[in-house]
């Protein structure tokens, strides 16, 4: 546990040091949102009925770039190399990047919410506690696919490139049904409808960081 | 070499295939409702079927590969991925052109469809990913990695899939068709004709896989 902890919080230090990449997708997903809302044009409702869709094409493009940035780092100055050789379980490592990588996606989400509150529809403010939990499950689902195939892609020649054409596809259950969490909160369809995709989302999230526990030592393994 | 196993394969796929065809365009009646358009269905359905179990079979290959560690796994994991890939570009490409004319639309977000668009693009990914890492020692391993998550995402897209429904119209609710004795016969062929045809395409592309191997294994020798 002290070990996993350990290894969120140099990562965290890092990026408090660097701000490199949590700014970075900021930047590149407030940009997105900015973009989509000028080809949605003046029509109030239009944009308020898209807002939904946007954060979460946002969120997953600009978060795709990060998770390939984090994982760049670990082979500069061949980072990993000396995290294998410390006597941690690799699913600690794992669970570790995880973590970490969770922490940049959940700050990510908030201001691409944020700006979305502002550009798009002010019911994203209105309701934000119940936003927080679609979208922080969303969160989990998309880092821990996006952590195993991160480390995978960052070992190939197209590096950032080859990420999104592997996790976009496999993290579809995960934006869908956050998606239908997120819809029913805003449309206030009531606690039971939220509940069912949260339950679903929820299974996913699990299956995901198994799936990771169980195959990221095949992925560093040398 | 080509062993006879595999001549008698390659036969019997032929001759499977000329009966399936015969099954479809000959034997089967014409449907009432739909019209000649569904016979796509005796080519559509083996081809969706088949195209699974190829990428199931790519998944088991790899969980053979991280257990065991031998080449072989990792060949018949690329070879069945790859044949998969085929056929379900041909699922796509038939189940649009039977969707036009019977529900008016070349593609629709029915379950189904949104489930085998996701499952092509994964194993697309998976081969990008196998000529992206190269001739990496490590490429087996991320490979049989990815074709274990791909497969697993499989019912997960699925049972996600069936959310969309409430947000977009339904065009077609139910797909069970009651199939007259003649049409469950041209299924069954066309069923058999594919499954013959996909192992000898994959028996001739895993040699290829293997002798590929061979081929590099000699040349990492000689430098």
């Amino acid at each position: 546990m002290r070990a996993l902890l350990a290894l969120i919080w140099k990562d965290l230090v890092i990026e408090a040091r660097t701000r490199e990449i949590v700014t970075a997708m900021s930047l590149v997903a407030f940009l997105a949102l900015v973009i989509f809302s000028l080809a949605l044009g003046p029509s109030a409702h239009l944009v308020a009925a898209a807002a939904p869709a946007a954060v979460w094409v946002t969120v997953s493009f600009a978060a795709t770039l990060g998770l390939a940035r984090a994982h760049a780092l670990e082979q500069e100055g061949q980072a990993l190399r000396g995290l294998l050789m410390t006597p941690v379980g690799r699913h600690i490592l794992y669970l570790g990047k995880c973590g970490a990588n969770l922490a940049m996606v959940l700050v990510l989400q908030l201001v691409v919410a944020g700006a979305a509150a502002v550009l798009f529809t002010g019911a994203f403010a209105r309701h934000w506690a119940g936003l927080a939990l679609p979208l922080a499950l969303g969160a989990v689902g998309f880092t821990a696919a996006g952590t195993l195939l991160g480390a995978i892609a960052a070992e190939t020649r197209l590096r950032e490139v080859l990420l999104p054409i592997l996790l976009l596809p496999v993290v579809v259950p995960v934006i869908i049904l956050s998606l239908a969490g997120v819809n029913a909160v805003l449309e206030e369809r009531g606690l039971p409808e939220l509940l069912r995709s949260l339950k679903l989302l929820g299974a996913v999230d699990i299956i995901f960081v198994m799936l990771g526990v169980w195959l990221f030592a095949y992925v560093v393994e040398d | 070499m080509i062993r006879s196993a595999d001549v008698a394969l390659a036969s019997g796929s032929c001759v499977a295939m000329l009966l399936a065809l015969y099954g479809a365009f000959v034997f089967a009646p014409t449907e009432l409702v739909m019209g000649d358009v569904q016979r796509i269905f005796y080519v559509h359905l083996p081809l969706a079927w088949i195209g699974f179990v190829a990428f199931g079979h790519a998944c088991w290959a790899g969980i053979q590969y991280l257990r065991i560690g031998r080449r072989e796994w990792d060949a018949v994991g690329a070879a069945a991925a790859e044949i998969g890939v085929l056929f379900s570009t041909l699922v796509i490409v038939t189940g649009s052109l039977w969707a036009r004319p019977v529900w008016g639309t070349w593609w629709t977000w029915d379950p189904q469809l949104v489930t085998y668009l996701i499952l092509w693009l994964i194993y697309v990914g998976y081969l990008v990913l196998r000529s992206a890492a190269g001739d990496d020692p490590r490429r087996a391993r991320f490979a049989a990695v990815f074709a274990i998550v791909g497969f697993v995402d499989v019912p997960l897209v699925w049972l996600s899939a069936r959310y969309l429904r409430a947000l977009s119209p339904v065009i077609f609710t139910s797909r069970s068709i009651g199939l007259a004795p003649p049409m469950a016969w041209a299924l069954g062929a066309g069923l058999v004709a594919w499954s013959l045809f996909y192992c000898a395409l994959f028996r001739s592309r895993l040699r290829l896989g293997v002798l590929e191997a061979e081929v590099a294994a000699l040349a990492g020798e000689g430098d």
